[in-house]
């Protein structure tokens, strides 16, 4: 579903931020992306979605080339390859329904049809008392669930998360992905970029390994590559 | 499409008042913008006014011999109202000019006192040419150099005055010249004021932006809200800067005739309303959309 072929990134400055990297993520895949600081995650996490367009390479989502498409045509791919930072990436002065309703009134619904699925979203999170509470005021944990409730609204196939527990205490950590592998089981693609050691041991799924920009290690339960 | 649209609108209306430090710098920007364009107009509207009393007090009379029959004279008359650029020709007859001389002689005893003692009328019938402007009168002179009338013709203070008109042209061009640079200074200057807000304002916004980016909003929708916001902001600056100015004219409405009898802005501004305010609020809602377009460019890349 989501490929990237030979990828490399070289920053202006001559970092290479990612050699030559390829590999595919099929449908209902629960990646984990792992690397020290610096290793390259977030460069390629920004590459699947091109908010960053890369040096060399191609990029593929259900076998269409991210690199042609319109701006038009990428709002669309974006919307169903959702993404969650570590730093929330919310609209922090608007509410936590106005956070969660901005991929629905991108699509131009009706108040009526957003209000539904908001609450339906928020039902499933378990937030729906923080609905008027300012995006701003919340804790790290609830930030990061109405991150993820902005991203389940517009149904995505894919999500890819870039250290979304970084700014989370343990146990906020832990909801957080056991509500990931929830959204997971229900057929959504997701890529997490992690270097917290315990996530990676309790997941026991695929898990891709960068070290300074080059994957070194394409990792399956059961099956085990050394690229 | 509806929904996106009334949406759009709404984003930008509660920006306004979200942001509110930021409208009230857009708010006061355009205010002094408004000021700068309407200082612009007003300025033309002066040096045009002041052009028109200087050429309105130049004197172009066309004087002729004794023996120069009055339908002779008339004939010239029509011929000279038929002439491109001129507004009127007034005859003067001799007897009339005796009767103002008089009147302007009365103040000075001596002359008073030589015109009652003298028993004719030395004045001669003469014609009092007004043109559109002083640029017509050295035509009207060389026409009447080569024209048959020249026979006619004692005198025409045009070549006494020549200088003069010569120099009131030259002014006017240059005039004329320092409005159109004056003019676009101050675009210039409004722009970069503007732009310079502008730049704030949406650097202010790229968090937001940058989200509505991720979450995968298109162009127009990020942007939108903006020219909605930005539409509020020159609005209401324009109205209040407007009402300001309309306020200070109404106040110093007697003041401005005594700098040139002819210059009254308030009656400028009422006879071309409607013209002025298109072009005041369409070049300050442009300045502002052209700049906030610019601004968001670089954030929109992505």
């Amino acid at each position: 579903m989501l490929a990237l072929k030979n990828i490399t990134k070289i920053y202006s400055s001559n970092i290479i931020a990612l050699d030559n990297v390829s590999f595919e993520v099929n449908s209902g895949e629960f990646v984990l992306l792992i690397g020290k600081s610096g290793a390259g995650k977030s460069t390629l996490l920004k590459i699947l979605r091109r908010e960053e367009d890369p040096t060399k390479g191609q990029v593929y989502f259900k076998n269409k080339n991210l690199l042609e498409l319109s701006r038009k045509r990428l709002g669309e791919i974006r919307r169903k390859t959702s993404a969650i930072h570590q730093d929330f990436k919310l609209l922090n002065k608007k509410t936590v329904f106005e956070n969660i309703a901005v991929p629905l009134e991108i699509l131009g619904k009706s108040p009526k049809e957003i209000k539904n699925e908001v609450y339906k979203v928020v039902e499933k999170l378990k937030i729906k008392s923080k609905l008027d509470q300012i995006a701003g005021t919340l804790s790290g944990g609830e930030k990061q669930k109405v991150c993820l409730a902005r991203c389940l609204i517009s149904k995505p196939e894919v999500i890819l998360a870039d250290e979304p527990t970084g700014n989370l205490d343990p146990l906020a950590s832990y909801e957080f992905i056991e509500i990931l592998k929830e959204i997971n089981k229900d057929g959504v693609s997701i890529i997490l970029a992690t270097h917290n050691r315990e996530i990676v041991e309790s997941l026991k799924t695929r898990v891709l390994t960068l070290n300074d920009g080059r994957l070194i290690r394409d990792e399956n339960p059961g099956k085990y590559t050394l690229v | 499409m509806l929904n996106k649209i009334k949406k759009i609108i709404k984003s930008g209306y509660n920006l306004f008042w979200q942001e509110k430090i930021i409208s009230l710098i857009n708010l006061g920007t355009t205010i002094l913008v408004t000021f700068f364009i309407w200082f612009g107009f007003l300025s033309f509207y002066f040096f045009h006014q002041m052009i028109n009393y200087l050429q309105q007090r130049l004197d172009f009379s066309i004087y002729f011999k004794t023996n120069v029959t009055r339908d002779e004279i008339l004939k010239v008359q029509k011929i000279l109202e038929q002439f491109p650029g001129v507004i009127k020709v007034d005859f003067v007859p001799q007897e009339v000019a005796f009767k103002k001389f008089q009147e302007e002689a009365k103040s000075n005893p001596v002359i008073a006192k030589a015109l009652k003692e003298l028993q004719t009328n030395p004045l001669v019938d003469y014609l009092i040419v007004k043109a559109e402007n002083s640029e017509v009168y050295p035509k009207i002179a060389d026409f009447l150099e080569k024209s048959p009338h020249k026979a006619y013709l004692d005198y025409i203070t045009y070549f006494e005055n020549q200088r003069v008109i010569k120099k009131i042209i030259s002014i006017s061009n240059q005039l004329r010249l320092l409005i159109s640079v004056l003019i676009i200074v101050i675009l210039a200057f409004s722009s970069l004021i503007i732009f310079n807000t502008s730049l704030v304002s949406i650097y202010s916004q790229k968090e937001e932006i940058e989200v509505l980016k991720i979450i995968g909003a298109d162009n127009w929708f990020i942007r939108g809200p903006f020219f909605v916001y930005i539409f509020i902001f020159s609005f209401l600056g324009y109205i209040i800067s407007l009402g300001i100015l309309i306020l200070f004219l109404m106040k110093t409405e007697n003041f401005w005739p005594t700098i040139i009898s002819n210059f009254q802005p308030s009656i400028f501004i009422s006879e071309n309303f409607l013209i002025l305010n298109l072009i005041a609020f369409g070049l300050i809602l442009t300045i502002n959309l052209v700049s906030a377009f610019m601004s968001m460019e670089k954030y929109l890349k992505k």
